[in-house]
């Protein structure tokens, strides 16, 4: 230990500027956010998104980017631990998954080893320009836009003076008839100068920045809440597409099975109905609206379709005259069929759109989406800046897109079934009432043991014979049954 | 106002300082003159992420960065300290810290030093790495200047790779040299029968070396010196990412020693300085939760204490066998300053950790499964629901457990990757092969194959093979990474 050196030093320097950490984490950013373009089909299709309610930053888990290297297989390891005092061989330290309330408290952030999720905070926006950058779409600046105003007449307004050609002779007779009324001389007669009322006109100024999306949406028994959670994702991003293009975008919800019906945002995505299909019943009153609301002059209207694809087929010739009038009047019009994995390929009403549509009209095009990565994709194939109004259309095959995801199934034990027993086998079990636990061999000994917990019993509805509902450790349910049997 | 609080502060630390080095000398610690910084937290957080105040800068410590400190603005963990192995010994302090958490600290630092200097490991490191690294960032910011950031980072990023496997110790062994007789007379030959029986080969006088000779476990080492097409400032990068690695692995090698030993210092010296009841009071709350034992991994602070402890009790207060056998009671100090010099963690286990320990500190080794053990499923045949998993406790022989903790801080969990042939013929083409000596845990295989990419981004862009065995079954395969497809195949190998 040397003298003459000082032992120690306490410094304090002013390090009030130091921001190497920050620069290096923005690095890190930057190479996020390429990630995160790579992989925007999964992002953009997040619950946490579709379902944000104008929430403005919405936290996307993202991995960290991994620094890859020879490791071992976390999973292969054996680790060590302090247990307090009593632990031996079979106690289980901690439970991951269902259940795990009670079983040890988990290991603490940077305890586990293994994957390394955090959550990127990214505002919509954010999420937005990266998904209209990797659309090739121009990302208006929202506070930029452009207003496009027109004067428009309008005849709204009733004067008592004007021109005689605008006279409004409904308003006037009802006028007269009141007033003679009064005087106690009911009739038309005479037509006084205080009764007329003129149509007149106001200016308005009509932004001529206006957008339409006519959303239809089948709801007819086959589509569950997946496909409208599908169709959801897609009218979240059209809608803000729509936006950073158009000043006021209006949308208007149409749901129909066999008949349509304007309904309400919550009524579209949450209501259930049930019954066939005839999507030409949406198709006419979409053209109803237009034609009573929405001029085309006045609107940019695009309309877009959900659906299953089971049309009943004599509504096909129908449902496709519909949408040609439809192309008619809207800017662009699309079809998107939500499949899921047991219905085979393009249904009829796919091909025959495919046939009649899609390759004679500009304006139109249809996907088909599988699952939720795909309404990326779906986005894709309708927003290539080329669908739009005034640009040249080009043709685009039907976008098929990526292979199912396997979504997990959730097991469920159902110990309804009897098993089946080779023809002309005798019954074993007498006539009256019989129980079965098939399943489960020396259930009532087992239940004794305290292997199985009684939760509930209650009566059958049809039946009227109890049934109880025993829970076992893991948390299972199993209904046993007692079964009538007649000869 | 800031100012005057920092002075006062400042000085109060000062104060303790002196206090804390009389009482650490006087114990008996032996350490570098230490300079204390005290240091704002983003700046503290900085330095964690980094390991080193001048290191260059990477997106993965802005990422370390990044996490860190949000886990220290969410209340989730904190760093107290930072302190690095040179000379002078620089030591960072977080600004918040109250003074008695300091004098704890800086006792703790004090004991880190004198590891740094003492123990066997460290005696080659270089004490002026601080300034070393300066000149190394400085170095990596003109390349990244002149051929773009890109680049550079690209290669920092395959270096890290492979960056674990080096060879401090000379695993790789030098190639032996073939032996030829040595003809003493020129008749010898005549009278040794044996010879004129042989059949004379006629040995080809070129012969194409196999490169490497022997197995190489040095990974970055070899592409370095064998890696022709590597620009002077890539083989640059390449040694000064290699020589980094060289610097920390001691410090790598003896967590768990150094820790504990820092522990013991920190506990044993404030015990003799006299504080008041609420000092007393604090630092024994940040001394408790320094070491709170963690029942899913090994806690380095507590179960390195705890041995050193041990190992005092046990040299102060022989049993009558072991006096008998020559051991003097009341060597307990000097025993453990002698343990600090010539231990690693691996050693430090194996030798030291006992039965008695193993029971009073309940050390288990446990395994993650998706399969509850036998006797407590009744219903074998059920396929469990997905992402479920068992933590369970496994293995309680001591000796067992200490054999398994020894081998596992022998390895610290870095696969041992040879490089076994730089021209292997395999079925993407010719390219370099590389060896996974297996010890009994296979490797990740996602992170496999991704690092396969990066080792071929350093030898060329050629294929790159690895013999290792597989996960599930057991079986030798061999891993191929093709560069023009970007993937990688792995073929159970039919030798």
């Amino acid at each position: 230990m040397s003298n003459e050196l000082i032992s120690g030093v306490v410094s304090q320097q002013d390090w009030s500027l130091y921001r190497k950490g920050e620069a290096d984490q923005e690095r890190h950013k930057q190479k996020l956010n390429k990630v995160l373009k790579k992989n925007l089909a999964d992002i953009i299709a997040d619950e946490g998104i579709i379902m944000s309610d104008g929430k403005k930053v919405v936290k996307v888990p993202v991995r960290s980017l991994d620094q890859y290297k020879f490791v071992l297989d976390p999973n292969s390891r054996k680790s060590a631990g302090t247990g307090k005092g009593d632990s031996k061989k079979g106690d289980i330290i901690y439970q991951k998954g269902k259940g795990t309330q009670g079983k040890g408290k988990g290991p603490g952030a940077g305890e586990e080893a293994g994957d390394e999720y955090y959550e990127a905070e990214i505002t919509i926006e954010e999420l937005q320009a990266l998904l209209f950058e990797d659309l090739g779409l121009p990302y208006l600046d929202p506070t930029k836009k452009p207003e496009f105003v027109v004067e428009k007449i309008r005849f709204d307004k009733v004067r008592k003076t004007g021109l005689m050609n605008n006279l409004d002779k409904r308003r006037t007779i009802l006028n007269t008839i009141k007033r003679n009324a009064l005087a106690g001389n009911p009739g038309v007669k005479p037509i006084k100068p205080e009764d007329l009322r003129f149509k007149t006109w106001s200016k308005k100024l009509v932004p001529k920045s206006n957008a339409v999306i006519l959303a239809m949406m089948d709801v007819s028994g086959s589509m569950g809440n997946y496909e409208k959670y599908i169709a959801r994702s897609f009218f979240f991003w059209m809608s803000r597409f729509l936006r950073t293009k158009y000043t006021n975008v209006e949308i208007v919800f149409i749901a129909h099975h066999t008949e349509a019906k304007v309904v309400t945002e919550e009524q579209f995505f949450h209501r259930g109905e049930s019954g066939g299909t005839m999507c030409s019943s949406a198709y006419t009153l979409a053209l109803d609206l237009v034609a009573k609301y929405y001029s085309p002059q006045d609107y940019n209207i695009y309309a877009f379709h959900f659906s299953d694809g089971d049309n009943w087929g004599y509504d096909n010739p129908k449902a496709i005259s519909e949408l040609k009038k439809l192309c008619e009047v809207c800017n662009a019009v699309g079809y998107g069929e939500i499949v899921s994995e047991w219905s085979g390929n393009y249904t009829t009403l796919f091909k025959l759109y495919q046939e009649e549509l899609v390759k004679r009209i500009g304006n139109f095009n249809q996907v088909i989406i599988k699952d939720k990565s795909d309404v990326y994709g779906a986005l894709h194939a309708f927003f290539r800046p080329s669908w739009d109004t005034d640009a040249e259309f080009v043709n685009a095959p039907p976008v098929a897109l990526s292979v199912i995801e396997e979504r997990p199934v959730a097991i469920s034990i159902n110990y309804l079934s009897k098993p089946a027993l080779p023809v002309g086998a005798i019954e074993p079990y007498p006539t009256g009432i019989a129980e079965h636990c098939l399943r489960e061999p020396d259930f009532d000994a087992r239940v004794a043991k305290g292997e199985f917990r009684l939760i509930s019993e209650f009566l059958g509805s049809f039946t009227d014979l109890p049934i109880q509902v025993y829970e076992d450790r893991e948390g299972i349910e199993i209904k046993r049954y007692k079964t009538l049997y007649r000869r | 106002m800031f100012a005057k609080v920092h002075e006062q502060n400042r000085m109060k630390i000062d104060e303790m300082k002196e206090l804390i080095l009389k009482k650490a000398e006087e114990l008996g610690l032996d350490f570098f003159p230490t300079i204390f910084e005290i240091v704002p937290a983003n700046v503290l957080y900085t330095f964690g992420a980094y390991a080193m105040p001048t290191r260059y800068s990477h997106w993965s410590f802005g990422r370390d960065f990044f996490r860190m400190k949000t886990m220290y603005d969410y209340g989730m963990g904190k760093i107290y300290e930072l302190v690095i192995n040179s000379n002078p010994c620089y030591a960072f302090l977080m600004e918040d810290n109250t003074v008695t958490q300091n004098m704890l600290i800086i006792a703790h630092v004090l004991a880190h030093n004198d590891f740094f200097k003492n123990n066997c490991r460290f005696k080659e490191t270089r004490r002026d790495m601080v300034e070393a690294m300066a000149l190394a960032a400085n170095k990596i910011t003109e390349y990244e200047k002149k051929y773009g950031k890109d680049r550079v980072e690209e290669l920092i990023d395959a270096a890290s790779s492979i960056a674990y496997h080096i060879d401090p110790y000379g695993k790789t062994l030098p190639a032996k040299k073939k032996k030829e007789k040595v003809k003493e007379t020129p008749y010898d030959d005549l009278w040794n029968l044996e010879i004129r029986k042989q059949v004379v080969k006629v040995e080809p006088t070129f012969k194409a070396k196999k490169i490497p000779e022997t197995p190489e476990f040095d990974i970055l080492r070899f592409v370095i010196n064998h890696n022709r097409s590597l620009e002077p400032w890539q083989k640059d990068v390449l040694t000064i990412i290699r020589d980094e690695m060289f610097y920390f692995w001691p410090q790598i090698e003896t967590k768990l020693m150094n820790e504990g030993w820092a522990t013991y210092w920190h506990l044993h010296i404030l015990r003799e300085l006299e504080l008041d009841t609420a000092q007393t009071i604090d630092y024994a709350a940040m001394h408790a939760g320094v070491v709170t034992p963690s029942p899913y991994k090994i806690n380095p602070y507590y179960v390195g204490w705890k041995i050193f402890e041990d190992i005092r009790e046990r040299w102060d207060n022989p049993t009558e066998e072991e006096i008998a056998k020559g051991r003097e009671p009341g060597k307990g100090l000097e025993k453990i300053f002698e343990v600090r010099a010539n231990e690693t963690d691996a050693s430090f286990i194996r030798n030291y950790l006992t039965e008695k320990l193993v029971e009073d500190l309940d050390l288990y080794i446990y395994e993650k499964t998706d399969k509850l053990p036998e006797p407590e499923n009744p219903r074998p045949w059920y396929k469990q629901e997905k992402e479920r998993e068992w933590w369970i406790v496994e293995e309680k022989k001591w000796e067992k457990i200490r054999d398994a903790l020894a081998g596992s801080y022998a390895t610290h969990g870095i696969p041992l990757i040879s490089v076994e042939d730089a021209n292997y013929r395999g079925q993407f083409g010719t390219g370099i092969l590389l060896k996974h000596h297996h010890e009994g845990s296979p490797l990740h295989e996602v992170y496999c194959s991704n690092t396969l990419a990066y080792v071929s981004m350093l030898w060329n862009c050629e294929p790159v093979y690895l013999h290792t065995i597989a996960k599930d079954d057991d079986m030798e395969v061999t891993v191929s990474y093709d560069p023009q497809e970007h993937k990688v195949s792995w073929d159970v190998r039919g030798d």
